[in-house]
């Protein structure tokens, strides 16, 4: 047969018609696939039973109920507690990746001795604890020679810090900058009050934020959105410099951040003339002040807001049956007294049952500080001073090499002090501290809560262990408990799971209900008639400038997916950073069309974002959820330490942010840092 | 236009943009669930090559400051009623025949051809460019609910689907219909973890669970409607030009 033109179109026409209908080809294929998929480094997954434990999982401020699933005896997942009354089931981002937190690359794994810059020797945890007694008993009889740094307000831990540093002649004990302990501060020192200011959103049918993201990282974000997923048709203000993830869902008024307080008196002024009054001792006093120094005409002069939309606000207030208004800083610190007092001042007009006291937990370490004692104290005013720092400092849940402002002079200071850093993970101040102890991970040791800022109730949860990682890291509380035995300071506890069960009785709460993850909750108490509004305050305090001030305002924002100051983003969570926050090992800043036009740059352009403390480079994202003349970024990137999961990627904030003085009460404050900008 | 298959349980979602606040804890449930592996070694901040089986978008009505705004749109698989994805499947890798109406993936079918990733239209599909690389340790962590994907295979959401046998098998041992069961016993992970409560998650013909009637509102759409793929995912926005971005109108369109 000859090979044609006609005999190569047949063969070729019922070769592929022969391919196409022959299950040869397809089930070698299918096959091939299934084979291909079976190599060894593949991990393999653990089958049997399921389990579930619950515990209080601590991995953001305030934390959140949660359960630790199991099979066999590998946790693989965090599940929130629904039967927990306050956050009811939800998880924040960084909590539902608590498990794997615990297996991360950046865990410290047995105690280190630093012996040259970078150069660590590993040592026993008897060493340690010889080099502890050592260091501290050297300055044990100087006064405020012996400091703390705590990062976490909430646990009993602090009660033990507390105590070892009473009995070590010192009352250098400091909180890492928050939301928490501006308010803290200014409520026990300057409003008369004692306590911790409570927020209950359950039932708010209208809420008004200043600056804080309520629904996003301030406070108990957690409770706050499962109080409001309940009130469907409750609605929302967020008045600020940026559009945040709270105001997505509700009315963004634009407001310079540094505005918010003139913003607050001037609604103050319309609640006034509604007929609201108030039975504190200053209240002539302050509604005289608002009578003048706040009218419509310098309201509107002042923020730009005309007394129309100011009325109508006010009236939304006044027509809720439970309003409630939340001050705070864009990125949970370094907040100013004024725009919390003015919060404060608002929700009393309006005798809103949503604002409320919740009373100091019961101390029951002998000695030991309580909440308001432990906020007393400003850990910027020694390091501004560059006097008074402690000689030998202990860190606990805490990342001061990270997350003070002004970072590079913060730095500084610590260089004169022996720093032991108790850290679960290779963070910053751990890379730079002289002696670095494993703390155990959150999910495998005993400790509690006790009311986290921004909830509503009395409340109190506890940690039970539920994992084991296999790394010989201890408790915090323990190894404190362990130290102050070796110093001759008798604490009377042994460890941290006596004073859980001490503070549990001292609560009144049930320790069975506790360990299923249940809250023993009671309500706030009233706000005391005693307590004032605070306007000698509020005519007080002022920001001094110090110097030349940069020409454009930073309003740096706290998003949880992305990680705390002493928690950088978590492996699992780098999928949530958008294109426009980071992109490889660049940062974004945010600005809106009107200041790029004015700075002359385009999406992508890299910028040189300065202030007096220092700078920082990052590429223009042009977004129009920003005030003219203000520029926007997450905190939480930029880390120098931790894993190759975050480490270089994007820039530090806290490299630009200055520090600046309020007159009136002396108090630090840099919640709305000025900076200049340049194209690179 | 392929018939749509009729399915007496019809999993379906109602995502609530209105209370979505872009937190992310969608994202991350779906992960640990899934045994999707951190983004890899060599690119931890470049999302190109990343899997996420749940993507939270983020929306803007296109004005300007001060009219501007913006919202969160969660996107899981959509489990289409028509799937574009299932028909070019050339090895049968993708199907929708099980009662629940769930477009499943079988990954040791695939032989990653990458059709179903062109013919999906809500982009819900994601390839392996990488093997599964855990940190040392972290591999100890993985749920028992999902097997790993080698490189080569493509992946996405599928309602949990573990969860989904689970609840059956509950139903039966409580003597309950596997065909009707309550709707607490099968909650995919992102519904479970969403802390705004944003997602709703159901039986879309079981008038007992409260998908049925949210569906109807009038503030009820699906994306990219107008291609007629018969989505199982709903989404829920009182703002008009959240529901307009939703099936893409071009600027122009009357």
């Amino acid at each position: 047969m000859d090979f044609n033109r006609r005999t190569f179109i047949q063969v070729a026409a019922g070769g592929t018609a022969g391919i196409l209908f022959t299950p040869v080809i397809w089930k070698t294929l299918d096959d091939i696939s299934i084979w291909s998929q079976n190599w060894g480094w593949i991990p393999k997954l653990n089958r049997g039973n399921v389990a579930e434990k619950a515990t209080y999982s601590k991995m953001c401020p305030a934390g959140c109920a949660a359960k630790v699933k199991s099979v066999k005896e590998f946790p693989y997942a965090t599940v929130g507690n629904e039967a927990n009354t306050i956050t009811k089931g939800g998880l924040c981002p960084l909590c539902l990746s608590g498990v794997q937190m615990a297996y991360s690359p950046s865990r410290v794994r047995t105690p280190l001795l630093k012996t040259a810059e970078n150069q660590y020797k590993e040592i026993s945890w008897d060493e340690a604890m010889s080099i502890m007694v050592e260091k501290i008993g050297a300055v044990r009889k100087k006064k405020n020679a012996f400091g703390v740094i705590s990062g976490d307000i909430t646990s009993s831990t602090n009660e033990v810090l507390s105590a070892l540093c009473r009995s070590l002649n010192s009352n250098a004990y400091y909180l890492m900058p928050s939301d928490a302990r501006t308010e803290l501060f200014v409520w026990n020192s300057f409003l008369g009050g004692s306590g911790q200011p409570a927020y209950d959103f359950a039932d708010v049918d209208f809420g008004l934020f200043l600056g804080a993201d309520v629904f996003e990282s301030w406070g108990a974000a957690v409770a706050a959105k499962e109080a409001r997923a309940l009130t469907p048709d409750a609605t929302y203000m967020y008045a600020g410099s940026v559009q945040t993830r709270t105001a997505s869902i509700g009315d963004w008024l634009p407001v310079q951040n540094d505005k918010l307080t003139a913003f607050a008196l001037g609604l103050a002024f319309h609640i006034l003339r509604a007929g609201k009054r108030s039975g504190t001792s200053d209240f002539a006093q302050f509604r005289t002040f608002i009578q003048e120094k706040y009218t419509p005409i310098a309201v509107e002069r002042e923020i730009g807001i005309g007394e129309k939309e100011m009325e109508a606000i006010a009236k939304r207030l006044l027509a809720a049956k439970k309003p409630l208004v939340v001050a705070g800083s864009s990125f949970s610190q370094g907040g100013t007294s004024t725009a919390f007092v003015a919060s404060v001042v608002l929700n009393r007009l309006l005798e809103t049952a949503a604002f409320g006291v919740i009373p100091e937990a019961p101390t029951v370490v002998k000695n030991a500080m309580k909440r308001s004692e432990l906020a007393a104290q400003d850990i910027m005013q020694p390091i501004i001073q560059g006097t008074n720092f402690p000689e030998v400092i202990i860190t606990y849940e805490a990342n001061p090499f990270y997350g003070l402002p002004a970072l590079r002079n913060a730095v500084e200071v610590f260089q004169h002090s022996f720093v032991i850093s108790m850290s679960t993970y290779l963070d910053e101040t751990a890379e730079k501290a002289d002696l670095i102890l494993p703390a155990n991970h959150p999910y495998e040791r005993h400790d509690d809560s006790y009311a986290p800022f921004g909830t509503g109730l009395v409340n109190y949860n506890i940690v039970t262990p539920t994992m084991n990682s296999g790394i010989d890291a201890k408790t915090p509380g323990d190894i404190v408990l362990s130290l102050a035995k070796s110093l001759n300071v008798d604490l009377v506890f042994a460890n941290m799971q006596e004073i859980v069960e001490a503070k549990t009785k001292a609560l009144g709460a049930t320790s069975s209900e506790l360990m299923q993850g249940l809250a023993f909750t009671k309500p706030a108490n009233k706000v005391p008639t005693k307590t004032i509004l605070g306007a000698l305050l509020l005519k007080t305090a002022t920001i001094k400038e110090n110097g030349k001030k940069g020409k454009y305002s930073l309003a740096p924002q706290f998003l949880l997916n992305i990680g705390t100051v002493s928690l950088a983003t978590p492996p699992l969570n780098l999928i949530t950073i958008r294109d426009t926050e980071l992109s490889y090992n660049d940062m974004f800043v945010a600005m809106c069309s009107t200041t790029a036009k004015e700075l002359s740059v385009m999406q992508g352009d890299k910028v040189r974002v300065s202030s007096k403390v220092g700078e920082i480079v990052a590429k223009v994202n042009i977004a129009e959820s920003v005030m003219p003349g203000v520029i926007t970024a997450p905190i939480g990137l930029g880390r120098t330490a931790w894993d190759h999961f975050t480490k270089g990627k994007g820039a530090n904030l806290f490299n630009v942010i200055e520090v600046v003085t309020e007159s009136g009460t002396n108090m630090n404050v840099w919640e709305y840092p000025a900076v200049n900008i340049a194209k690179v | 236009m392929a018939a749509v298959k009729d399915f007496k349980v019809k999993w379906g979602m109602i995502i609530d943009v209105d209370k979505c606040t872009g937190c992310g804890s969608c994202m991350i449930a779906c992960q640990t669930e899934n045994n999707i592996a951190p983004m890899s070694e060599d690119d931890a901040s470049n999302k190109v090559r990343a899997l996420s089986w749940m993507l939270v978008y983020e929306l803007n009505n296109e004005k300007t400051y001060p009219e501007y705004e913006h919202a969160y749109l969660a996107r899981p698989c959509m489990q289409c009623g028509v799937p574009a994805c299932v028909p070019v499947c050339p090895v049968v890798a993708t199907e929708k025949n099980e009662e629940g109406g769930i477009v499943s993936q079988i990954p040791p079918r695939c032989i990653g051809c990458r059709y179903c990733m062109a013919a999906c239209p809500y982009h819900s599909r994601y390839f392996n460019w990488h093997d599964p690389i855990f940190p040392v340790g972290m591999d100890k962590t993985l749920s028992p609910n999902a097997a790993l994907r080698p490189r080569g295979v493509v992946e996405k959401c599928s309602f949990c689907h573990t969860r989904y046998l689970k609840a059956k098998d509950r139903a039966r041992q409580e003597g309950i219909d596997p065909m009707n069961f309550p709707q607490e016993y099968y909650q995919t992970a992102c519904t479970q973890n969403c802390p705004s409560g944003a997602i709703v998650f159901g039986d879309l013909n079981n008038p007992e669970h409260s998908v049925y009637e949210m569906k109807k509102s009038p503030n009820a759409f699906r994306l990219l409607e107008k291609l007629g793929l018969d989505p199982q995912v709903y989404y829920y926005t009182e703002r008009e030009w959240v529901r307009k971005l939703g099936d893409n109108y071009l600027k122009d369109e009357k």
